[in-house]
């Protein structure tokens, strides 16, 4: 009994980390790990998407994001100012060779202006990071739950964290 | 001469020294902050009470005495708000769970701060997705930066494009008590237990109020 809840559980696990994994996409020196979004109220104009991108090469530069699931994708940062979360447009973002760039809540963000449909939990959309030396690169960002701030695998509970 | 002046400074200066102790004893036991009850930041009552004039998203005009006995939570936000506006609202829906039968004492309020773009319809299809006792309350522009002032919170528009602004805003969450005064104050980090509990605990309070 004991060792099948334990190899169910080993299942689950598996089948939360292989889709994560295999969302992973590769091209030369670059690697985007865990393209993620988070799901819209109905009618929401707007959605967020996030991603690392791990440089084992030359610096490059993320010109643009491209997106059919929204008629504008800009590249934002969001920062705390005095209590006071602002946030700016980005024009480009330099990746530093054998560095990473990490988009994230609270910090650099895909913003996926007046969206083409609700983006549901579960569900996934492509997003294509245009490069200045690797040139395009498309993955598949899964759409999380309504106020999730981690990627699919991160503790479900970072919500409650403690200062 | 000299050593008498010598024998008699330090006695006038220790005793000068024992009165400013005691004087300094009881300012700080006077002032010494006593542990809160609360997790969350008591507020003390500012000279502007909060309040505010707006409309929500059924077009019903809303007050927040219209929100007496109740313990009232008010998050500033907009739809088109990318992480800290979802982020905070999922969590007070986590929180209304976590609360249980005492989450039927606690109203949790979104005001607008986009007016122009969050419609009537928006507003209700986004806050209500958290939760459906959520409510969405919106107004003029005017409106806005009045309830605005009054919880202290500040906004402004950010262009980031031709045709597209965020809105760069303060991202507490205000905890009005039963009788319409400001009481806590939460962060963004501010757990789901820590909200459950201070606001179990007004809730509790406004019960025994009740009864006596």
């Amino acid at each position: 009994m004991y060792t099948h809840i334990h190899r169910l559980t080993f299942l689950l696990a598996l089948a939360w980390v292989i889709p994560a994994l295999a969302a992973d996409q590769r091209t030369g020196s670059l690697t985007i790990t865990q393209p993620w979004s988070r799901a819209t109220a109905p009618g929401a104009a707007i959605g967020a998407a996030y991603f690392e991108i791990v440089n084992a090469g030359a610096v490059d530069t993320l010109l643009r994001i491209e997106s059919p699931i929204a008629r504008q994708v800009e590249m934002h940062t969001s920062y705390t100012e005095g209590g006071i979360m602002r946030m700016r447009p980005v024009t480009s973002v330099d990746v530093p060779a054998q560095g990473r760039v990490r988009f994230e809540p609270s910090g650099l963000h895909v913003m996926l202006i007046d969206l083409i449909r609700p983006l549901r939990k579960g569900g996934r959309f492509p997003l294509t990071l245009v490069f200045q030396h690797a040139g395009p690169v498309r993955v598949e960002a899964i759409v999380q739950d309504l106020g999730t701030l981690t990627p699919p695998g991160g503790k479900e509970t970072d919500n409650d964290h403690h200062p | 001469m000299t050593t008498t002046h010598r024998r008699q400074h330090p006695k006038a200066s220790l005793l000068a020294l024992g009165a400013a102790g005691l004087v300094a004893g009881a300012l700080i036991a006077l002032f010494w902050p006593r542990p809160s009850e609360f997790r969350l930041t008591v507020l003390p009552p500012g000279p502007v009470s909060p309040d505010f004039r707006l409309v929500d998203f059924d077009g019903q005009p809303r007050s927040l005495a219209d929100y007496r006995g109740q313990v009232v939570v008010i998050f500033f936000g907009y739809t088109r708000c990318p992480d800290a506006c979802p982020a905070a609202l999922f969590k007070l829906a986590q929180v209304m769970k976590r609360l249980g039968p005492a989450s039927a004492q606690v109203r949790v309020l979104l005001i607008t701060l986009d007016p122009e773009r969050d419609t009537p319809q928006l507003l209700k299809s986004y806050v209500t997705a958290f939760d459906p006792r959520f409510v969405g309350l919106s107004g003029t522009t005017a409106q806005i930066d009045q309830a605005a002032a009054s919880f202290y919170v500040a906004h402004f528009k950010a262009p980031t494009s031709n045709d597209y602004y965020a809105i760069d805003h303060s991202t507490a969450t205000y905890v009005i008590d039963a009788q319409g005064q400001r009481r806590l104050i939460g962060a963004m980090n501010t757990s789901i237990d820590d909200f459950a509990h201070d606001l179990k605990l007004l809730a509790g309070r406004m019960k025994q109020g009740a009864s006596s």
